[in-house]
């Protein structure tokens, strides 16, 4: 009988050293506060004006630029928010893009920015193809896509051809453009004089 | 067998500034790459005068810029063409199971069951049947072709035309009542 009372006094005396030991580390932790919990609230953190920010392929070549007047960033969401942006997509093999805008929001450690208010992309002409013009209030970009799309009503400017649609996609990998409500198209006709005679020189007054 | 019929173009008449062409559809592919668009759902193209109704239509350019589209249907209808020449109060309508544009030449070609009708001041003329009716915009000529798909008996070319005066007649009394009014 004394040894039963003996193993379950030290087993009890164990139990109350582990409790103890619990409580005291639980207190230890809320009675000293080790670091701030940071501010989830949407308040910048940190910014900077005149900007340039550079993203570079595996191989150290600059496959993105981007540039603006002022850009702050938000620790609630981890975005950032650009004035007067400028985009610039610098993928060898793809045709160089321009995006301009009043206001971008990047998003998704710069994979997704959303380009606001006069948004404009604009993918430069090369020797087989003429420049595209995107327009629209609001244009989204995913950088490593390489795809821009809006919801909105856009217009695309192709040479002299026009194209107003509400919804637009344009994948610049395969430089396809899907307008995907509300297709309104004008197919410009090339000069008639470019077809038939060559212009004359203009005489001298 | 073809059958041609010219309209009222006068010779020598300037080049006419070539007219752009606008399309509304529900929805657009537009590749890049090759100049290639294809419209689809409620297709409407208007070139000039000259208005073409289909489901879909797929559009590219050569390396000179000029057009050249292909217009088709679902199964059950028709490609629906329309040409005014308000000059002579003359409408050109057809139809067909399919239609092709050919932007350097200006021409139409509707295919399969194709019917071209025309119209003075809105009263029926002449309707030509045929596998292909041919229809250049140009000089406002229109030719049949024969063929399997003609929907006439024997695929053969139909043509109903309505005698010189009576046309000069109708453009004549449409001429009156449109100054009349």
């Amino acid at each position: 009988m004394k040894e039963r009372f003996s193993t379950l006094f030290s087993i009890g005396l164990m139990i109350a050293l582990v409790l103890s030991t619990w409580w005291a580390s639980e207190y230890a932790q809320k009675a000293v506060q080790i670091d701030p919990p940071p501010r989830l609230t949407h308040e910048r953190d940190n910014w900077s004006e005149k900007f340039v920010v550079l993203r570079t392929d595996l191989n150290g070549m600059v496959i993105h630029r981007l540039e603006g007047d002022l850009m702050v960033h938000y620790p609630d969401d981890l975005s950032y928010e650009i004035t007067t942006p400028r985009g610039f997509g610098l993928r060898r093999d793809n045709p160089l893009t321009v995006a301009t805008a009043k206001k971008a929001t990047i998003y998704d450690d710069g994979n997704r920015i959303v380009m606001e208010g006069d948004a404009v992309l604009l993918r430069l002409a090369d020797p087989k193809r003429q420049a595209l013009n995107f327009i629209s209030q609001q244009i989204t970009m995913l950088v490593k896509e390489d795809i821009t799309y809006t919801d909105l009503p856009a217009i695309a400017v192709s040479g002299r051809s026009r194209m107003n649609g509400i919804g637009m996609r344009y994948n610049n990998n395969t430089q396809q453009l899907d307008v995907l409500k509300s297709t309104d198209v004008d197919i410009v006709a090339k000069d008639s004089r470019d077809r038939s005679t060559p212009v004359e020189s203009k005489k001298k007054p | 067998a073809t059958l041609k019929e010219s309209a009222s173009g006068k010779p020598g008449d300037p080049p006419k500034e070539a007219p752009s062409t606008l399309i509304v559809s529900d929805t657009l592919h537009y590749d890049d790459t090759k100049s290639e668009s294809t419209f689809t759902g409620n297709v409407v193209m208007t070139r000039g005068l000259l208005t073409l109704n289909s489901d879909v239509l797929q559009m590219h350019e050569d390396k000179d810029g000029f057009q050249f589209g292909t217009a088709t249907v679902d199964k059950g209808k028709r490609v629906f063409i329309r040409q005014d020449r308000p000059d002579t109060f003359e409408v050109l309508e057809g139809i067909g199971d399919r239609a092709e544009y050919d932007g350097k030449e200006e021409i139409f070609d509707l295919i399969g069951h194709a019917i071209v009708t025309r119209y003075i001041c809105g009263d029926r003329f002449d309707t030509i049947n045929g596998q292909k009716v041919r229809y250049h915009q140009k000089t406002d000529v229109y030719e049949a072709f024969a063929g399997p798909e003609a929907g006439t008996s024997g695929g053969r070319v139909r043509s109903v035309a309505q005698p010189r005066s009576k046309v000069d007649a109708a453009i004549a009394a449409c001429k009156a009542k449109k100054t009349a009014n």
